[in-house]
């Protein structure tokens, strides 16, 4: 046969292998079928999925696909698969490589879920407004968590290490079971009744099943309703429930709860030291500044010589008082003149001073001046006053 | 009054006496009367952290 009348086995599968991995039918396809002959390895996992006819598709889960998984598949687990069929070369197989996985059988429990979801949505439940914040420095919190589970016990470590000023009150309920939303339901009422901050309602991470109680309609109303700033913590981060949504904050571990309710002590410690810093600073620039100023003022003339502001109101006082004294002196030279004047003008008039100069004065015996004649008759005794006595003589005539 | 005063309203007022004093001109005598009013508020929530212990307490259907 010639040459070109025949394939190699690799150019053979590997048409085969561009024919079917082309083919967009057979892209993102869904596959219903029961997991069996399930093997890992490193990069990934290998199993069958087998339907009721026993018929057989090989399926490849990649590792990093399989993180994402909402569930650990097993051995007999009825699972929908979506994927794509693909060409194995190297060995003429075919098989089904694997995006996603989910259980057979929860999709009713997720569309009404999703159905629920959406109804709480539209009347609002979820809205951002609606979102109480969280207080900075609780003095209370309280704790909805399963009795003594690892929830409850990372939780009062954490908020008693973060913030020890505050109380805790732990209110335990059933966190998985049928009766887990009725036991939530009246956890969440009895921490209504008491006077606390803040609510956490936590649980550790679990299959949806597990966090099932977390999405009750009468639960996440009542959780709505509530008005105390509630923290929800329920499962892992890819889990979200009702409750998450309806929450006034949504975290997605216990720790990471404490972390929301409370403030770290040893953050605010370095706050206290850092005001102290800053206070000691401010007042030590404070300080320095008035000393600045007081050394600016020191230098200034008036306090280098403060007399000096003086010296001309000294002077002017002293000239004043100068023309006060010289105003005096002449005011009493001028009276002493005046008096000397008056006392020579006096002199003047003293009869005495007439005497003096060789005149007499006459005065009868009575001591009257006589001035004329017709005071006197003869035989009267008159008194002649001189400068140097007195003449006692009889009138013998008048003329 | 000041015991009724929370840690939260306590840390605040220290807040704003650390901005009066770092930011606004004050006489010597007002700075001085912050400083300390400051400096006891600083004393004071240390005291509150170090003495400070958690009380748990569980609370179950009656």
């Amino acid at each position: 046969m010639e040459q070109n009348k025949y394939f190699s086995v690799t150019a053979l599968n590997t048409l085969i292998k561009s024919k079917i991995d082309g083919d967009e039918e057979l892209h993102n396809v869904y596959v219903k079928g029961e997991i069996s002959n399930w093997k890992s390895y490193n990069s990934g996992f290998f199993f069958d999925l087998v339907d009721e006819k026993k018929s057989v598709i090989p399926c490849i889960l990649w590792s990093d696909n399989y993180l994402y998984l909402p569930f650990e598949p097993k051995n007999g687990d009825e699972v929908i698969a979506l994927g794509s069929v693909s060409v194995y070369v190297g060995r003429g197989r075919y098989n089904f490589t694997v995006k996603t996985l989910e259980k057979f059988g929860q999709g009713a429990a997720l569309l009404a879920l999703e159905a629920l979801k959406k109804k709480l949505q539209a009347e609002g439940l979820f809205d951002i407004s609606h979102k109480k914040p969280i207080p900075e420095f609780p003095k209370s919190i309280g704790l909805i968590v399963g009795d003594k589970s690892a929830a409850e016990a990372d939780l009062i470590k954490n908020i008693s290490r973060r913030w020890p000023l505050c109380d805790i009150l732990v209110f335990p309920s059933l966190v998985q079971g049928k009766d887990a939303p009725k036991e939530l339901l009246k956890a969440l009422r009895r921490a209504e009744t008491t006077e606390i901050d803040i609510l956490i309602i936590a649980r550790g991470g679990g299959s949806n099943e597990d966090l099932s109680a977390f999405n009750d309609e009468a639960l996440t109303r009542e959780l709505y309703a509530c008005t105390i700033p509630c923290i929800s913590a329920v499962g892992h981060e890819i889990d979200t429930t009702l409750i998450d949504y309806v929450s006034d904050l949504r975290v997605s571990t216990p720790t990471g709860a404490a972390e929301a309710a409370t403030p770290d002590q040893q953050e605010i410690r370095a706050i206290l030291l850092g005001a102290e810093d800053s206070l000691n600073t401010a007042m030590k620039n404070l300080l320095s500044k008035k000393r600045d100023q007081l050394n600016a003022l020191s230098v200034r003339p008036f306090f280098k010589n403060p007399s000096s502001n003086y010296a001309k109101a000294k002077e002017e006082v002293q000239q004043l008082s100068k023309r006060l004294e010289m105003s005096l002196d002449h005011l009493l030279e001028m009276s002493s003149n005046q008096v000397r004047s008056l006392s020579s003008r006096l002199e003047a008039l003293n009869p005495r001073n007439v005497i003096s100069r060789g005149y007499s004065m006459t005065t009868d015996e009575r001591g009257n001046i006589v001035t004329s004649i017709k005071q006197i008759a003869e035989g009267d005794t008159l008194k002649s006053v001189l400068k140097d006595g007195t003449i006692t003589s009889k009138v013998t005539s008048k003329e | 009054m000041e015991k009724k005063q929370t840690f939260e309203e306590k840390l605040a007022r220290l807040n704003e006496i650390v901005e009066k004093v770092e930011n606004t001109t004050l006489s010597l005598e007002d700075a001085m009367k912050l400083y300390e009013e400051g400096n006891s508020l600083i004393k004071d929530l240390q005291k509150s952290l170090d003495e400070a212990e958690t009380k748990i307490q569980v609370i179950k259907d009656k």
